[in-house]
């Protein structure tokens, strides 16, 4: 039995959920051979997803979801990400907008529909760990014990030890260190000039912080690693109590002010603690 | 940077990450980082949770049903189709879905508990139904003066089916209209709703 060219209602009734799973299955069939109601369909998505707009959801869903992710231990006490609200719009129109959206680290943040596409071919930097092998970082960053990069604005997850003999993150530290084309920066502390630690990227971009100088710290209090020449502190990851020497962060490529602070555990969303180590980098 | 081939993905700086349009971030995701998860939970995360409380009415069975729509994500960001729209509407359409189904079940579940107590279901039924399914309250400013600026049968038919979880059968039945007419009510709901939203900002 033929229908119609393009099954145009019951397209519609496919996009808001209203058919069996029969007539949603023919209709997901022509959906896959006719790019007009591929298109059309899509445009009835969009338009779905924007009756609900966005809602702040609650604190503390995300390390929900986290801890969901990966059976093998507990969350870390890491800052979630903070959803963005409302979606991008044309400003002049939002007469009823709420407030923009504002990303961890406080600054004005555009969702990705916003974001220009990534231009041409490769991102701006990224970097084949030696050895590292393409699977799952977040079982991975859930055996730490020691540098724990929680996930903030500007950091990642730490790549740590797997058992599967990823390179440790100390292993990394030393080959950046011992690369002739890493760049080390010293980042003193700023009481006293006396060096603190060491901040080592090399030219593939890892990069990794040695807290040679700053002491352990007791388990319910962390480092915390920061760039400041915005005007508000972005956090790049908690760098662990110290009981590890290194850790990997992600730096963003140009010039950077980076300080280090002392944090309760699991960090803060902005400095509260003494200013431990501080040097510009790039 | 998305060479096809999901093997090859590599971890990305997470300032690379914000970047990233849709589908980089999904194939970031098929590579396995985690950061990209909640990149993804950034940009979407208050768009699932608030269809999902819109449908579910229930901070408990929302939560799930974020929860599952995150770690579905997670475990098969393959379905992920970019033909087949942007990942925002393609999240709240997973959320949605499943908050239906939440819905259902949990309704189920009270039913049976209703009988197992011996308790006489309340009539409220079919008229109860409609009127919180058409409900607009709590949607935003614009999107409410878009929905009442639709003919009460299109506004009656669109969130019936898609936020009241009715197929078209039985919203036919409810709104006691012929079932054919619903499904072009639906069609031509969308089409006013796009044109009004989109004039707004409001959708792409």
């Amino acid at each position: 039995m033929s229908g119609p060219a393009h099954p145009v209602d019951d397209l519609a009734a496919h996009a808001v959920g209203a058919l069996t799973a029969d007539e949603a299955g023919s209709v997901e069939a022509h959906i896959a051979r006719c790019g007009v109601c591929r298109a059309a369909f899509a445009d009835h998505l969009a338009t779905l997803a924007a009756l609900t707009g966005d809602s702040p959801p609650p604190d503390g869903l995300w390390h929900r979801i986290e801890a969901r992710l990966d059976s093998t231990a507990g969350s870390t006490l890491a800052p979630p990400p903070v959803p963005l609200l409302p979606p991008a719009a044309a400003p002049a129109r939002r007469a009823d907008a709420p407030a923009p959206p504002v990303g961890w680290d406080g600054s004005a943040r555009r969702p990705g529909a916003a974001a220009p596409p990534v231009d041409g071919g490769a991102p701006a930097r990224w970097s084949r760990r030696r050895g590292r092998r393409g699977g799952r970082a977040w079982p991975a960053a859930r055996l730490a014990a020691a540098a724990v990069l929680v996930v903030a604005v500007g950091a990642t997850l730490a790549r740590l030890a797997a058992p599967d003999g990823t390179p440790t993150v100390a292993e990394g530290a030393e080959s950046a260190l011992e690369d002739p084309d890493a760049t080390v920066t010293r980042l003193d502390d700023p009481a006293s000039g006396a060096p603190a630690a060491r901040f080592v990227v090399t030219p593939e971009g890892d990069a990794y912080v040695m807290l040679d100088d700053l002491a352990p710290l007791p388990a319910e209090r962390t480092y915390q690693l920061w760039r400041t020449e915005t005007t508000t502190p972005i956090s790049l990851g908690v760098l662990g109590p110290g009981r590890a020497r290194a850790a990997e962060v992600h730096v963003p490529p140009g010039r950077a002010r980076l300080v280090i602070s002392q944090e309760p555990a699991g960090g803060s969303p902005a400095p509260t603690g003494p200013l431990v180590a501080a040097g510009t980098v790039g | 940077m998305n060479n096809g081939d999901p093997g090859h993905t590599r971890p990305l700086p997470m300032a690379d990450l914000e970047h990233l349009d849709d589908p980089g971030l999904v194939a970031a995701l098929c590579g396995g980082n985690g950061a990209a998860l909640a990149e993804v939970y950034r940009r979407y995360g208050g768009a699932v949770w608030a269809v999902a409380q819109r449908v579910c009415r229930r901070p408990d069975l929302a939560e799930e049903v974020c929860q599952v729509v995150f770690t579905d994500l997670w475990s098969h960001p393959d379905r992920y189709d970019p033909e087949r729209g942007t990942l925002r509407a393609w999240l709240v359409t997973r959320g949605r879905g499943r908050a239906v189904d939440a819905v259902r079940s949990e309704a189920s579940r009270r039913r049976r508990e209703d009988r197992e107590a011996r308790l006489a279901p309340a009539g409220a039924g079919v008229s109860a139904d409609v009127e919180a399914a058409v409900d607009t309250a709590g949607l935003g400013d614009a999107v409410r003066r878009a929905l009442a600026g639709l003919p009460g049968h299109q506004r009656e038919a669109v969130m019936l089916t898609y936020f009241g979880g009715h197929t078209f059968r039985e919203a036919a039945r409810m709104l006691g209209a012929p079932e054919g007419t619903v499904k072009s009510r639906i069609r031509l709901a969308l089409g006013t709703l796009r044109r009004e939203l989109v004039a707004e900002g409001l959708a792409p």
